[in-house]
């Protein structure tokens, strides 16, 4: 082949790949606008004060699910940010060992399992022991969708944190465990932060988990006990309806989860940002 | 020995949060097989191969829905996979230096979108366009294949696998950006100073390298694309159809899950769909294992 | 060998630190053979020795250090006065309280500002003590570290304001905050600038009177500035020990001349 077919060859692929960036881009675009456009229209304050009410009765809003989310993140993060950084410290200060190797390689494969799947889980274990839906089961299945990703965000950042400062705190006459609560955790809380944002943001954003976890409520509800309602479902159940009202009101709750959603992700990458002394 | 006990307990509970991690799994997969064991009995191996899904006679069967899953996965790869690639390597080669972070970013934000909201669209956007433009277009000019037969519902098979490739796209580009630019500076300028066109040196020398990192990559974005739920969910149509027309509306094992599960009245049914969890379990396992096996040989390569 | 044994015996009731038969190995590989030394109260006593020559591990048994390392494996006695501190019953942690270190690299806590660095080892084991006493701790610690006039007006700040020369100045201050026995100091200029080492060699050798300091260095030029005696080590071994002045006039070792006179290492 001579040079100049190979040089256009060359510029050609390149082009390419210029193309597919631009083409994930364009998606990117495409579904924010979408959702600016359709979500930004039906966008009211009724929305965020109103509870549901059925079709073809105008107005009505989704301040019930607003708090269900708030609620099952709350429960979420209870039980699975003391998991995922203990776990994590776990792996990098006290396992040179065999189970240290599995629980990272167990964690690996469960932040890879279908969500549905852990949904379907605690629906054995909880809904059925219970005999109800409950908010409860909910924040139990998001909760072990959150846990492997904030080991994982603990045991990254931890292993930045060098040596020499777990060294200086022994050399003190500090005992390893008020090492790590004292200098380790606060040297690497920058990328723990990080990792609780983001577990934040991917919990908030699930729907499969809770569709027959905490299920959904048309109604205020704040016991643990109880089915709760939340955005996803919500956005599921009315997007999947023939009512054009619900529709609207579907593509608004998406705006606001995407809002989010993609707040806490910049906010994270933000804290991520920030100057780390190592 | 005050300070002891502070040790001891603290210790304890990292070891008891490492256990429950590994329990969790454990009894996930337990949970699954102990409540499938009336499907698996009832069914046996024809669970797998059978082609019928009828809550009505109480007749469940597998294939429709593994068959959907794999389709819409494939799907997903064909168009997905080699877009990732593309995008990767225009990030680590193409762009300018100080470009690479925030470009990174929009492309991770892709990743950041809740998977009901790509359901949205799909529904709401792709769809009415794959009904009015793009399947009638396929059909006319490439329906003497089979997958392009047959009148395009908007939902089905087609719309799934688009909307799984858009979702792969951030997994896929992230893991291969990170080893392609793993790649030693050395080698570029090497196969450079050789006479390489700059396409040459990333075919040969960069991808040659970042080979089983990118396929790991793609095992970890078909591992999304097997499991995702809600966005499938509502743009394939839920009917448990086998059909090689891509315009078909179809099943896949999760959205049959999430679509079924809250209205199982009978006990069977119930444990066909957990059953169904079950298989799921396994294929992403494997999926999962498969990928780690080609990082750690990534890693001994070095 | 004989005679300081000797010497080490008129002065018993003055000796600090002593090792008996220690030996030490990083998995297969035996870093100390057989170590037996004698260190005197208020003295500044160099290790010296070509790199790889076991001088860090001896350093780090002497505060069990050591022992943390994966791999790590140590046996034989480290009597700090009459307590050997390898006893079984013993808890490393309270060992560390009475033996300071400072490590080759500045290793101030980036968590914490420069006053809580200070007193890190007053909060890291939780001891409770008032506001004025932990202000008077402070500024007697790093006016010993002779670096307050340089800090007294940016104590809220962040360390890594300061520079190198000056942050490993804070972590002598940190060390002597907890008013230990006897201070380790790991090559603690090996990464300085020569005006900051002049600096620190200067603190050293005013902290006598308060510890009994252990420096091991591969400068030689500095061991024989600030040091009172010397211990040569050479594989694992100690070749040889005295007093500074006598080991640079009149080594008693062949091994010791050629590695002084810099025929090796």
């Amino acid at each position: 082949m001579n040079y100049r077919i190979r040089k256009i060859y060359s510029e050609i692929m390149l082009g390419l790949c210029v193309f597919s960036f631009i083409l994930g881009v364009f998606f990117l675009f495409w579904i924010l606008g979408d959702l600016f456009i359709k979500g930004l229209s039906s966008l009211n304050l009724s929305l965020f004060i109103e509870l549901p009410k059925p079709p073809g009765i105008p107005g009505g809003g989704v301040a019930n699910a607003i708090v269900g989310t708030l609620l099952l993140s709350i429960i979420a993060g209870i039980i699975g940010i003391p998991i995922g950084i203990l776990a994590g410290v776990y792996i990098v200060e006290y396992g040179n060992n065999r189970l240290a190797w599995w629980t990272r390689f167990i964690s690996e494969v469960l932040s890879g399992i279908p969500t549905i799947i852990i949904g379907v889980f605690v629906y054995i274990l909880i809904v059925i022991s219970m005999k109800r839906f409950s908010a409860l089961a909910g924040g139990v299945a998001l909760s072990i969708i959150m846990i492997p990703i904030i080991t994982k965000a603990t045991e990254e950042s931890l292993k930045m944190v060098p040596n020499s400062v777990r060294e200086a705190s022994y050399a003190l006459g500090a005992p390893k465990w008020r090492t790590i609560i004292k200098v380790v955790l606060p040297s690497g809380s920058s990328g723990i932060v990080t990792g609780i944002m983001s577990a934040f943001a991917r919990i908030m954003g699930e729907t499969a988990p809770l569709l027959f976890t905490s299920l959904n409520s048309s109604f205020w509800s704040l016991r643990l006990d109880q089915p709760i309602a939340s955005l996803t479902v919500t956005i599921y159940n009315y997007a999947t309806s023939p009512y054009k009202e619900w529709q609207n009101i579907a593509w608004a709750s998406s705006f606001i989860l995407a809002m989010i959603v993609l707040l806490l992700n910049i906010l994270a990458k933000y804290y991520a940002r920030r100057k780390t002394h190592f | 020995m005050r300070k002891n006990i502070g040790e001891r307990i603290f210790k304890n509970l990292t070891l008891l949060s490492s256990l429950i991690i590994i329990l969790v799994m454990g009894a996930i997969f337990y949970e699954l097989l102990i409540a499938s064991i009336p499907s698996i009995k009832r069914f046996g191996w024809r669970f797998l191969i059978e082609t019928i899904w009828d809550p009505v006679i109480e007749h469940f069967s597998a294939l429709p829905s593994i068959y959907g899953t794999i389709i819409t996965s494939i799907i997903a790869l064909i168009l997905g996979f080699p877009i990732s690639i593309g995008i990767a390597i225009f990030i680590s080669e193409i762009c300018p230096y100080y470009l690479k972070q925030p470009l990174s970013f929009i492309i991770e934000l892709l990743g950041a979108i809740p998977s009901i909201i790509y359901g949205m669209w799909g529904l709401f956007t792709l769809a009415p366009i794959i009904q009015i433009k793009i399947g009638p277009f396929l059909n006319k000019y490439l329906g003497f294949l089979p997958f392009f037969q047959g009148y395009p519902m908007g939902v089905g098979f087609l719309t799934a696998g688009i909307v799984l490739a858009i979702m792969i796209i951030p997994t896929i580009s992230s893991i291969s950006r990170e080893i392609i630019s793993a790649v030693p500076k050395e080698q570029r300028e090497g196969a450079l100073a050789l006479g390489m066109t700059q396409w040459e040196m990333i075919w040969k020398v960069v991808l040659g390298n970042a080979k089983s990192g990118i396929f790991a990559g793609g095992i970890l974005g078909l591992g999304r694309a097997l499991g995702e739920t809600m966005a499938v969910t509502m743009v394939i149509g839920n009917s448990p159809k086998i059909s090689l027309s891509l315009f078909s509306p179809g099943y896949t094992i999760s959205s049959t899950i999430a679509n079924e599960f809250t209205e199982a009245v009978g006990k069977l049914h119930l444990s066909s769909l957990i059953e169904l969890a079950l298989i799921l379990f396994f294929i992403t396992f494997f999926t999962i294992a498969l990928t780690r096996y080609f990082i750690i040989k990534r890693i001994e390569k070095r | 060998m004989q005679e300081e044994k000797h010497i080490f015996k008129e002065e018993k009731n003055l000796e600090k630190l002593r090792t008996e038969n220690l030996n030490a190995w990083f998995s297969s590989l035996q870093i100390l053979k057989n170590i037996n030394i004698s260190i005197k109260k208020n003295t500044l006593t160099a290790i010296i020795g070509p790199s790889g020559c076991g001088k860090t591990t001896l350093l780090r048994c002497f505060n069990r250090l050591h022992e943390l390392t994966p791999g790590a494996r140590i046996e034989g006695k480290v009597f700090l006065e009459d307590l050997n501190i390898y006893d079984n019953n013993l808890d490393p942690v309270l060992i560390r309280r009475r033996i300071g270190m400072v490590f080759q690299r500045p290793n101030l806590f980036y968590n914490m500002n420069i006053y809580e660095n200070v007193i890190s080892g007053y909060i890291l084991n939780k001891r409770k003590i008032s506001k004025e006493e932990l202000d008077n701790i402070v500024e007697k610690s790093l006016r010993l570290a002779g670096i307050w006039d340089e800090v007294k007006d940016r104590l809220k700040n962040h360390p890594s304001e300061l520079s190198g020369g000056q942050q490993q100045r804070v972590c002598i201050a940190r060390a002597l905050a907890v008013e230990p026995e006897v201070l380790l100091m790991d090559e603690p200029t090996s990464a300085l600038d020569p005006i900051s080492t002049y600096k620190i060699e200067d603190t050293i050798k005013t902290l006598k009177d308060h510890v009994t300091i252990i420096i091991v260095t591969h400068n030689m030029q500095q061991a024989a500035r600030i040091s009172d005696e010397i211990i040569f080590m050479y594989m694992g071994e100690v070749i040889e020990v005295g007093r500074t002045s006598e080991i640079f006039t009149n080594p008693k070792k062949k091994l010791t001349e050629d590695y002084i006179t810099g025929r090796f290492g």
